[in-house]
């Protein structure tokens, strides 16, 4: 199974559960109904001197064809329903507490993380705020508070099996644990303009020590910043004598 | 049987088409000139690089500018030396934008594609002292943008021509500068550009009783009288 994409979120296996059961369920109907269409269309083919017969689904013999295999789907649906309940309500409905907070601001066509500074919290002058590149630390509940810039976006996290809107003017929050460290993708998953498929990013996944040392490295300037303000030398401007005279 | 040879055609079809498309996705070179990979630019650089705006979106002119400029520029765009700060909107757009190109041959192809359109240009505007514009454009932008604003593309200065820029842009790029938003450690040309507009600038127009706002304007409509040529 290594070929499928890595579930490393507390909750990717029982999404991936409820992928199963219902590709099971559907796959096990798909082949039965093929298999009796396949069937039928052999066994009354044309034949010589027989008269296509006008079925007309009148009598109950005929009508059990649809309302058994009715019945048996419905049972099947709530199969699902009840399967994907429990899911729902441990993965969408319940807010664990958050270990650590992440700001994501989807424009066009790039991710910007917020994360919490050295003093643990969001919001504050000492946020460390990157593009395209969201750290976070293992085991930890995650919670990230999801907003746009300018259109619709999807903040996607395949390994995670997290995918959440974000809608300009809301924000809202989601959640995920990671379980294995690792340096994942992260995608836009809702066409938002000419640069949608550009739109990529990457989560790291790391141990405590490794994120404090992350951390450690941004604040004392070497930067995951490409355009934090540079420490740039004194102003070398043209000596005045240069000034013309008038 | 008859329906036998039509059904053989589609499945030869869709899987050659399938094939296709996999090797379209397999990252060849494409060989297209740098005329059809502008293409991609005209949404918003407009048919003939001259900049549009669509809705709030001003884009700027790029046609005119010198070939080395544009390639260094979609350069740094696709390998996060510019467009790449949390602030930067425009920036961040045009970066996914460089990333469509396909290695250096079709950002070499469409920059020289580009270098060849017309340069759009703009009339100096009235409201400015032109003269102050001059004493500060001598004082500090010339050393490296060159007298006539004809750029210079010695590996140590690489400043470009702005004759071809439009006024808003360059205020909006000294801006980014100024801010920290454009030029950093890992974009040394950016930096160069940093201390000058940040620093020297407004102590020279203090110098000569101008604003910061009076400089920048003053400047512009002076660079809009110059030829661009060496
Ligand atoms: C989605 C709109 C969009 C598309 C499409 C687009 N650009 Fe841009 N481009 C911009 C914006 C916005 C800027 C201004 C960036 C800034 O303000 O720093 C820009 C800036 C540039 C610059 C820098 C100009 C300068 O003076 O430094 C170059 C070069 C450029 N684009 C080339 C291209 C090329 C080549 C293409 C096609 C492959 C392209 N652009 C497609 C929006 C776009
Ligand atoms: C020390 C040399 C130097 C001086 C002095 C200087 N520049 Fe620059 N300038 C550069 C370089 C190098 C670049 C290219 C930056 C890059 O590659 O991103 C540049 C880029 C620019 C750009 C961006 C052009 C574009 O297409 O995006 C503008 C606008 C500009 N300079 C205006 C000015 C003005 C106005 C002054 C004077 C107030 C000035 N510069 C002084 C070196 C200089
Ligand atoms: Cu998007």
């Amino acid at each position: 199974m290594n070929h499928w994409i890595k579930g490393v979120s507390s909750y990717a296996a029982d999404i991936d559960g409820l992928f199963w059961l219902v590709t099971a369920l559907i796959g096990f109907w798909f082949i039965v109904a093929q298999g009796i269409v396949i069937y039928f269309a052999l066994k009354y083919r044309r034949k010589e001197g027989v008269k296509a017969a006008y079925i007309t689904g009148k009598t109950w013999r005929e009508l059990s064809w649809v309302f058994i295999p009715v019945v048996l789907v419905v049972m099947c649906d709530g199969w699902i329903d009840v399967a994907t309940a429990s899911v729902w309500h441990n993965v969408k409905e319940t807010l664990p507490t958050a270990d650590h907070k992440v700001g994501v601001m989807g424009q066009q066509w790039a991710w910007t993380f917020s994360h919490e500074g050295p003093d643990g919290k969001l919001g504050t002058p000492d946020d460390i705020v990157t593009v395209d590149d969201l750290h976070v630390v293992v085991n930890k509940v995650i919670h990230v508070d999801l907003q746009s810039k300018d259109v619709l976006h999807s903040f996607s996290i395949p390994v995670m099996r997290f995918k959440q809107d974000t809608i300009p003017g809301r924000s809202i929050t989601g959640w995920f644990k990671p379980t294995v460290p690792g340096v994942y993708d992260v995608q836009c998953a809702e066409i938002c303009g000419l640069g949608h498929g550009y739109m990529a990013a990457r989560i790291t996944v790391q141990t405590q020590a490794d994120y404090d040392a992350w951390m450690k490295a941004v604040a004392a300037g070497a930067t995951a910043l490409p355009g934090a303000p540079a420490a740039s030398p004194a102003p070398a401007a043209a000596p005045a004598t240069q000034v013309p005279q008038k | 049987m008859r329906t036998s040879l039509p059904f053989a055609f589609a499945v030869v079809a869709t899987l050659a088409m399938s094939f296709m498309s996999s090797r379209a996705f397999a990252g060849d070179p494409s060989g297209l000139s740098g005329k059809q990979l502008f293409f991609r630019c005209v949404n918003c650089h407009g048919a003939d690089g001259q900049g549009l705006k669509a809705g709030t979106l001003q884009v700027p002119s790029i046609a005119g500018l010198d070939a080395w400029y544009l390639e260094g520029q979609i350069m740094k765009f696709r390998n996060d030396t510019r467009g790449a700060h949390p602030n930067d909107t425009k920036g961040l757009m045009m970066r996914a934008m460089a990333r469509s190109l396909n290695g250096d041959a079709e950002v070499k192809a469409v920059s020289a594609y580009i270098a060849s359109l017309a340069p759009k240009v703009e009339k100096p505007d009235t409201s400015a002292d032109i003269k102050r514009g001059q004493q500060l454009y001598t004082m500090v932008c010339m050393a490296c943008h060159g007298a006539n604003s004809q750029g210079n593309p010695d590996p140590n200065i690489r400043a470009p021509s702005q004759v071809a820029l439009e006024s808003w842009y360059i205020q909006e790029q000294l801006v980014k500068f100024r801010t920290g938003v454009r030029g950093s450690v890992k974009d040394l040309e950016g930096l160069r550009m940093v201390p000058m507009v940040r620093d020297a600038l407004p102590l020279m127009a203090k110098n000569l009783g101008a604003t910061l706002e009076e400089a920048d304007r003053d400047i512009l409509a002076y660079i809009n009288t110059l030829s661009g040529k060496p």
